[in-house]
């Protein structure tokens, strides 16, 4: 048995390690909340670290540095095809992470094996779902404090092109003269589409406090 | 330089912007490197040896430039723009602000880690680097990566939950 220290630990959350070493290091998780705990606050540290620097990964390179590779000398590829010159071909390469790591949420989340370097990358994935729920709800409760009836407010992830849109659709007071909002919610993600009406009700200090939420299963279609 | 060479040198050219960002903290200033680098890199095309990593070669230009460029410049001046977080603000400022505000704290203690520890971080979390391109990036021995990594982690982990706000412990509980 090895002995697992940080270092392992990080090792772990990195995918630097073999196999047997990596189910050795889960079985000292399941038994070591601390050591789990240090695992979890990797995998989100590393999740934001990635996150803070996206914005280059967005932005259009600047005219002259596309300039000084565009202008070296270019010979054909020796038995290749030739690619067109499309300076936006990075802005193709950029979404791929986010799609892959959304695919693998979903399709490894039924299987009890775990490759642990899948999971990483859904960990990794995980921080930034995380993220945007917790801003697509704050969007929300902005919409049910500030909108009129029938205004959709839209908020979208640029990094992992998630995006919602959030209309509140009546207002009614309960008998207790509790405000209370109908709204429809619409998260588009990966192309499709999920639209669920709620019920929220304001509770002290502006929070809207969802009390029914019904997916309309009908909606749940390709854009 | 072939076609496909040149292709590829411009779909690495934004993760070679973010790597500079990331040494210079200084927009500009990390332009100017990408720029001297990609001019070196054409320049020496030849020693690149087909079918290895053309990204890890360009990181590792980019790299000792910098280096380069750190000594003839004795002092440098930080200029630390509002490059980073530059992401698309959402028509209700307040909704993005808490997520926002977690990505600014992540920046901030970024900032204040040493050049040595913040390019370790890019290239491994930010990045994905295998610890040993990682430190062939940098001309360092793996044992040194490691342990700069550790350092500049548990000082990151320090100043987060120093100013975190209860955002970050939230983030890893959705997680759990």
């Amino acid at each position: 048995m090895t002995h697992i220290d940080h270092s392992t630990l990080a090792a772990y959350v990195d995918g630097e390690l073999d196999p047997e070493l990596a189910h050795e290091v889960e079985t000292h998780l399941a038994a070591n909340p601390d050591a789990q705990d240090f695992v979890d606050r990797l995998h989100t540290l590393t999740g934001l670290t990635k996150m803070a620097y996206n914005a280059p990964m967005h932005d259009q390179p600047p005219q002259h540095l596309l300039d000084t590779i565009m202008k070296a000398d270019v010979s054909p590829s020796p038995g290749a095809a030739v690619f067109s010159t499309d300076l936006h071909q990075w802005r193709r390469l950029v979404p791929l992470a986010a799609g892959v790591a959304g695919l693998l949420l979903g399709t490894f989340a039924s299987t009890t094996y775990t490759d642990y370097k899948t999971d990483r990358t859904i960990r990794i994935a995980a921080a930034s779902q995380a993220l945007d729920d917790q801003a697509i709800q704050r969007t929300l409760n902005s919409a049910l404090e500030l909108k009129i009836s029938g205004t959709t407010v839209t908020w979208n992830n640029p990094d992992t092109r998630i995006s919602a849109e959030l209309t509140p659709v009546r207002t009614f007071q309960r008998e207790d003269k509790t405000y209370c909002r109908e709204y429809k919610k619409q998260i588009n993600r990966d192309g499709k589409k999920d639209v669920s009406f709620g019920i929220a009700c304001r509770e002290a200090k502006g929070t809207w406090k969802t009390q029914y939420l019904i997916q309309d299963l009908r909606t749940q279609h390709d854009l | 330089m072939d076609q496909r060479t040149q292709n590829e040198m411009i779909s690495i050219l934004p993760r070679l912007r973010r790597f500079a960002l990331g040494l210079t903290h200084d927009g500009s200033a990390a332009d100017d490197l990408v720029q001297s680098a990609c001019e070196k890199a054409i320049r020496n095309i030849e020693q690149w040896q087909q079918g290895t990593r053309l990204d890890s070669w360009m990181f590792r230009i980019l790299q000792t430039t910098h280096i380069d460029q750190m000594r003839t410049q004795k002092h440098r001046t930080a200029h630390i723009e509002e490059t980073l977080c530059t992401r698309a603000d959402s028509i209700d400022g307040e909704a993005s602000a808490m997520a926002r505000l977690t990505l600014d704290h992540v920046s901030t203690a970024m900032d204040r880690l040493s050049d040595d520890q913040r390019a370790v971080v890019i290239l491994v979390s930010v990045e994905g680097y295998a610890y040993k391109e990682a430190a062939d990036i940098l001309g360092i021995p793996v044992g040194t990566l490691t342990s700069r990594l550790m350092r500049a982690r548990s000082t990151l982990m320090q100043s987060l939950d120093a100013s975190s706000t209860g955002n970050a412990q939230n983030i890893t509980k959705a997680m759990a």
